[in-house]
């Protein structure tokens, strides 16, 4: 159920050559950055480059390859971070889909070594 | 004769705190006025922002809630992180470190018990003893479904429980442990999103035949998503699977027995309350007369799950529910004490 909150409500806005949104945790509890796997975002069935999306969250922008290290700064639950991708020409104003797919690692469940890796997927028809 | 008292989990809340609808300090001030006290539970890395190293300010706050409406602390949550890491597990001194401070956070509130899960071997568990012991928190591992009190690793832990004798060293069971089988209400979810009645019924077979023999949870689990797929699940096999096998356990619930003496609290876990008070699943008062029979007079913290799956069902009432449900199975002893 968590996973409807993964794109924020209202959250799309067109910024330049580059929109944004807020990204929830499907999660019940804080994760550290380094849990945040993988994060796959298309728009109207473009697909953004992974490696050229930003994520902020408390004042500071990271690439996805920024995170792995990151196991003691904390991305609380309650908090969305915003992510920002690159779009050529901007976004139109109005409608559009968005489809994003999170991988968050649960770093408690570990099964013969491995640590689970859940992913989550929303899709939402957002104005920008 | 003591009997056990009632409270409840904030992670009972969880969609309506994540949906920002109610702040964690919203959910204990609504909580209490619901009256669903008086044992309160939190999950550290929920509830608290910066946990566990809070700052002192947000504490205050807490305490000071937790003192004007009148709670009792039961049990803070902790996890055992030891993947917190990308590249590796953590090793059991890092581990140990990485616990002692939750169990440093639960002392500064004065929770009597962390939580703590099956990550935490024997040997972790002991090293965290002493700094229980000298903080006075209980460590109460918990046991959940598919689990059960003859797991192999729980097994392992009751030997060292016996070795090392100390009443800071529990269990906390979970009433998922023992169902009666998958809540109607995942049925009826999975069917009105179009999954067929062949399959749903094809689950509810595989879960019965599981029933009295021992199965490897991540295995039984990876069997149920590969029915699922097999009969046309698509998206909705992983959660098909782990709603049913990984929350929904078969253990007996005259089995808690064996370790009641070591139980320093326990998880009331329920999924539905129907408009009758009844749960369809989750046999409460049987849970409650072994409870009762075992000595057990702490805290049972209940704990709704069924939002994982029912968007519709108001939390709170839920709680009520199972409460008074609860109630009624504790006052069926009160009144044998009081003959």
């Amino acid at each position: 159920m968590l996973t409807e909150q993964v794109i924020a409500d209202g959250s799309l806005r067109a910024r330049g050559d580059a929109f944004t949104f807020g990204l929830r945790m499907p999660w019940y509890r804080a994760l550290p950055l380094s849990s945040l796997e993988g994060l796959d975002v298309r728009i109207d069935d473009d697909v953004i480059a992974t490696d050229e999306l930003r994520i902020s969250l408390g004042g500071t922008t990271y690439a996805l390859a920024d995170l792995p290290p990151l196991h003691e700064e904390w991305w609380y639950v309650a908090d969305a971070a915003e992510v920002r991708a690159p779009k050529a020409g901007g976004l139109a104003p109005g409608p559009h889909v968005l489809d994003v797919t999170v991988a968050l690692r649960i770093p408690y469940i570990v099964e013969s070594g491995h640590p689970l890796v859940m992913r989550e997927r929303c899709v939402k028809r957002l104005a920008a | 004769m003591t009997l056990p008292r009632l409270g409840v989990t904030l992670y009972s809340f969880t969609p309506d705190f994540h949906a920002g609808r109610y702040t964690f300090e919203d959910l204990v001030v609504e909580a209490a006025q619901r009256g669903l006290g008086p044992g309160l539970e939190v999950i550290g890395f929920q509830s608290f922002r910066g946990f566990p190293h809070m700052s002192p300010e947000v504490e205050t706050r807490f305490l000071r809630l937790v003192d004007e409406h009148g709670w009792e602390l039961s049990c803070l949550d902790g996890n055992v992180d030891v993947a917190v890491r990308a590249d590796r597990l953590l090793d059991e001194d890092e581990l140990v470190a990485y616990m002692e401070a939750q169990l440093e956070a639960a002392a500064r509130l004065g929770f009597p018990v962390l939580r703590v899960q099956n990550q935490a071997t024997p040997a972790v568990m002991e090293r965290l003893l002493p700094s229980a012991e000298r903080l006075g928190v209980k460590l109460g591992m918990e046991i959940h479904a598919p689990e059960t009190v003859r797991s192999p690793w729980v097994l392992a832990l009751r030997e060292l429980y016996a070795r090392l004798d100390s009443p800071y060293l529990g269990f906390i069971p979970d009433f998922g442990a023992s169902t009666l089988g998958i809540s109607p209400s995942v049925f009826e979810t999975f069917r009105a999103k179009g999954v067929s009645e062949e399959l749903l019924q094809a689950i509810a077979t595989r879960w019965d035949e599981l029933g009295g023999r021992d199965f490897e949870a991540h295995e039984e689990i990876g069997n149920f998503i590969g029915l699922a797929h097999s009969m046309g699940a698509g998206d909705h096999a992983v959660n098909l699977a782990v709603f049913a096998v990984g929350i929904h356990g078969h253990q007996d619930a005259a089995a808690w027995a064996e370790t009641l003496p070591d139980v320093v609290h326990v998880h009331g876990k329920f999924f539905d309350i129907g408009d009758n008070g009844r749960d369809p699943v989750v046999p409460v008062e049987e849970l409650i007369d072994v409870l009762v029979a075992g000595g057990y007079d702490g805290f049972i913290s209940s704990e709704y799950e069924g939002w994982h799956w029912n968007t519709r069902a108001d939390a709170f009432e839920m709680v009520a529910r199972e409460q008074a449900l609860c109630r009624r199975a504790l006052e069926k002893h009160s009144g044998a004490v009081a003959r």
